[in-house]
């Protein structure tokens, strides 16, 4: 594989040269002493962080239902931003031609809900302070930059490089100045080992979710839970007043909110086969339920049964599209 | 709502089990119930006349029938109701003997059951709503795939039935297998004579186009409008379709997977359809020791072919007999497990051979191993329970049928199923054993299991009837439950139009959502169970009725 060197300011050439033709956007991260978040810029970059060590959500979720054919939008995100990425244009929530999309080397996050964490584009969470990563990121099946258009990968002498993918990933190289060289040093960060199968039963579930308000919050943030109308939205599922009180006249007692195991069973089950792992939920949800633990748990386990991992390849259909009658072979034994 | 429940002793059979009168007085209690009676028979004439009735005089508005299967006396009920002019869908049918008397004899555990069945049929039946059987035109054409003696007497039929006949053969030449026979048993004809005669019949025909050397690769659209699209040497070809016959035949045993039998190792071992490629060419000594093979690729679990060939003892049969026509002084033995000798004329056929001369040993052959002074034969005679060693100068294997190298292709293509062993699937095994589970699509010949010429020729000519009697009318009803696709929760992650087995869900990229094709819906639900934001509901199957039953079932009574 060609790649080429980078040293600071490169990247943030390559995307000001995008931004000046005018009809293209870049989403990336955005630093200042106040703190780091997402950004979609426009004119100019500004204060652009190509690396983001805190986490408060996943970028992919802001592209869906983003089919306008015009503009042109470069994303320079996360590895698991990528791959939500990714896993949407799969189901059609994208139109993926005018999307250039670059996963940067991930060195782990700290949740946005600690406070007094630095602003320092460079941290290594996962290697100095791995007490601090989040759940997800101590646990990421992924955090290397090889996902997307092109990557931007740091090697272990502490050199960044970009790297090409598709076509479009070349022509993002193009942009970047200096010579094309043939990548043979190693990268910094090895892949993953695979993940510990997850088990776990109903009533340690239960017990978990008990303290659940189903504010669907984790719903609501979640980039690959892509429903323009939730079945959730109506009262068929949390049924209120009447319908409420004719269901415990019929059934028995309920607990409040009535059915919030279904709606996180539920809720897994359309996402289980998509989900990237990010921990976006978890950060959403005011009750400090564990969510990465199920859905990254569950969703690795079903992933694996299907030798699939979401948004690792825009070619590989998502399982529940592709019926092999060999599989109930695989479900027989 | 006025709902009628109607519940059926079936003389015995649900009455010995089911406390049939108790049920109908604890419906009474419900306050949508206005009618709860049971009676012996509700299919005799008396029965139906008390539903007739009773629609009359209380104004019935749902009719909930507890008695066999739906599947028994559906339309009958329906009729009622049409009868008297109630929509038909309203009835709601709840099966209390296949799935409940004939269960179990605990009365009390019976009733309870049946309590619950007749609950969850009146809670579905409160969302019902009338619909409506729909017509749609239908093309009389039919596509015929393959053209062996099968296809070919499907494709006739429906010729000289009026219908637009295209025939598609992969091969250059139509004839497929038959055309390689010299002598068809029982008539004796040649193979080349019989397909000369249907092919020159055909192709005087105007209503019917033939593409040799092509394949389909595409196919959509719905009963009586199916599009195919076929690859022929002068391009792709686009055809409209009302309905399909599959003939494409089967696939000679390749005695190859058995290396033990030392097939193409030895040119002294051959197989029935080498023997009749060489037919006179063959040169043996003037008294040569032949030993004639049967199942060869038949009833053998280890290589997955567990089922009769059916037309192998034939074949067989025949071999021996070429042999000792040709060489009478030989010496002839034949090794079988059973002979099945069952086209009509085989037995005596069998008789003959033997009084000819052919020896029959029932054996197991483990080895076939090729010296330079014969061809030694390792077995096991299974009636004398001896292990034996024989030399022969020419060994033939009874070879049997395969299933078609393309039946998983062409299965694909057409959404139809395989059996077991890769033989196309019919309907019902004997209710409907031309048609498959998609309408308009038939299956003829030996490409649905193993068959002979001659019934080859009448299940295609069979299939070809059905097909007729499906578009002669040149319209047909389409059954009211289809998917519909509510357009504001649609998502457009196109996940349905994957699952949907009858290609009739459609994506409009400009709206960036799908809709169903209503002719096309086969009104199997998957579309319905894949979809994440329940934008889709089956018609009369909405998710209300299920949520409903299932509640019915399990709920505190």
């Amino acid at each position: 594989m060609v790649g080429k060197k980078i040293t600071n300011g490169q990247i943030e050439g390559a995307l000001n040269k995008l931004l000046s033709g005018g009809d293209c956007l870049v989403m990336g991260f955005e630093k200042d002493s106040a703190g780091i978040r997402h950004r979609v810029f426009k004119d100019s970059l500004g204060n652009m962080s190509i690396t983001n060590h805190i986490f408060a959500l996943n970028g992919g979720l802001y592209l869906r239902r983003l089919f306008s054919k015009g503009a042109r939008i470069a994303l320079v995100l996360r590895p698991c931003e990528i791959r939500s990425y990714v896993e949407l244009v799969k189901l059609s929530q994208v139109e993926p031609e005018n999307i250039i999309a670059v996963s940067v080397d991930c060195f782990g996050t700290i949740s946005s809900k600690v406070d007094g964490v630095p602003v320092d584009p460079d941290a290594d969470v996962l290697g100095k302070e791995p007490d601090r990563a989040r759940f997800a990121c101590a646990n990421c099946r992924e955090r290397r930059g090889v996902v997307g258009d092109a990557g931007v990968r740091l090697d272990v002498s502490g050199q960044y490089w970009v790297l090409p993918y598709t076509e479009k990933g070349g022509k993002f190289l193009s942009l970047i100045e200096g010579p094309e060289e043939d990548v043979t040093v190693k990268m910094a960060i090895p892949p993953s080992k695979s993940a510990a199968a997850f088990q776990t039963d109903m009533a340690e579930f239960a017990k978990d979710f008990s303290n659940c308000i189903m504010c669907m919050n984790c719903r609501d943030m979640c980039p690959v839970c892509y429903c323009v109308d939730c079945v959730f939205n109506g009262d068929e599922y949390l049924p209120k007043g009447d319908a409420l009180f004719n269901k415990i006249f019929r059934s028995g007692s309920t607990d409040m909110p009535s059915g919030k195991e279904l709606f996180h069973l539920i809720r897994m089950y359309h996402v289980s086969q998509t989900c990237v792992g990010c921990g976006a939920c978890e950060e959403a949800c005011p009750q400090g339920i564990p969510l990465t633990k199920y859905f990254k748990g569950i969703s690795e386990r079903l992933q694996g049964i299907f030798s699939y991992m979401s948004g690792r390849d825009p070619n590989e259909q998502i399982p529940m599209v592709t019926f092999l009658e060999d599989e109930l072979k695989n479900a027989e034994d | 709502m006025k709902t009628g429940i109607f519940i059926c002793h079936c003389g015995h059979n649900i009455k010995h089990t089911v406390d049939v009168a108790g049920l109908s007085e604890y419906f009474r209690k419900y306050p949508q119930v206005t009618v709860s009676e049971d009676y012996p028979f509700l299919c005799s004439e008396p029965g139906q006349n008390m539903i007739t009735d009773s629609i009359e005089k209380h104004g019935l508005d749902r009719v909930i029938v507890a008695s066999c299967a739906p599947s028994l006396h559906g339309e009958l009920f329906k009729d009622l109701l049409r009868k008297k002019d109630v929509n038909p869908f309203l009835l709601r049918r709840v099966s209390i003997r296949e799935h409940c008397s004939w269960v179990g004899d605990d009365m009390e555990e019976n009733t309870e059951k049946a309590k619950r069945l007749i609950l969850s049929g009146l809670y579905g039946a409160a969302h019902f709503i009338p619909l409506e059987e729909k017509q749609v035109d239908v093309n009389k054409s039919a596509l015929v795939l393959g053209g062996g003696v099968s296809g070919l007497s499907a494709a006739l039929f429906l010729s000289k039935m009026d219908m637009q006949v295209y025939l598609v053969e992969e091969t250059p030449e139509l004839g497929g297998r038959v055309r390689e026979l010299k002598s068809v048993w029982p008539s004796r004809k040649n193979g080349a004579d019989i397909i000369a005669e249907m092919e020159n019949e055909l192709k005087a025909r105007d209503n019917v186009a033939i593409f040799t050397s092509s394949k389909l690769t595409n196919f959509e659209g719905f009963f009586g409008n199916y599009q195919a699209t076929i690859d022929t040497p002068n391009g792709e070809k686009k055809v409209m379709a009302g309905g399909v016959v599959v003939a494409i035949g089967f696939t000679p045993f390749d005695p190859d997977i058995k290396p033990e039998l030392g097939y193409g190792r030895d040119p002294r071992i051959v197989t029935t359809l080498d023997l009749e490629r060489m037919a006179d060419a063959l040169k043996l000594p003037d008294k040569p020791r032949v030993a004639v093979l049967h199942c060869i690729g038949s009833r053998d679990e280890q290589i997955g072919r567990p089922y009769c060939s059916r037309i192998c003892c034939i074949n067989a049969l025949r071999a021996a007999e070429r042999i000792k026509e040709r060489y009478p002084d030989s010496y002839v033995e034949s090794f079988y497990m059973d002979m099945r000798a069952h086209p009509r004329g085989g037995e005596e056929f069998f008789e003959d051979t033997q009084e000819k001369g052919v020896l029959f040993t029932r054996a197991n052959i483990a080895e076939i191993i090729p010296e330079p002074e014969g061809v030694v034969l390792h077995g096991e005679d299974t009636l004398l329970d001896e292990v034996f060693e024989r030399g022969f100068d020419l060994v033939v294997l009874s070879i049997g049928m395969s299933s078609p190298a393309t039946s998983r292709d062409i299965a694909s293509l057409l959404k139809i199923s395989l059996d077991k062993d890769k033989f196309f699937l019919e309907a019902h095994i004997k209710l409907r054993p031309f048609d498959t589970a998609v309408k308009g699509i038939f299956i003829a010949g030996s490409c649905s299991g193993p068959k002979d010429v001659e019934e080859s020729i009448s299940h295609g000519r069979a299939s070809a009837l059905k097909l007729y009697g499906f578009l002669n009318l040149g319209y047909a009803f389409v059954d009211p439950f289809i998917s519909i696709v509510d357009p504001k929760r649609c998502s457009g992650c196109r996940m349905c139009e994957q699952a949907c087995v009858a290609k009739a869900i459609k994506f409009d990229e400009d709206k960036h959502v799908v809709h169903v094709e209503e002719a096309a819906c086969m009104g199997c639900g998957l579309c319905n169970a894949t979809c994440p934001s329940s934008a889709i509901s089956l018609k009369g199957y909405v998710d209300t009725i299920i949520g409903d039953e299932i509640s019915a079932l399990l709920e505190a009574m």
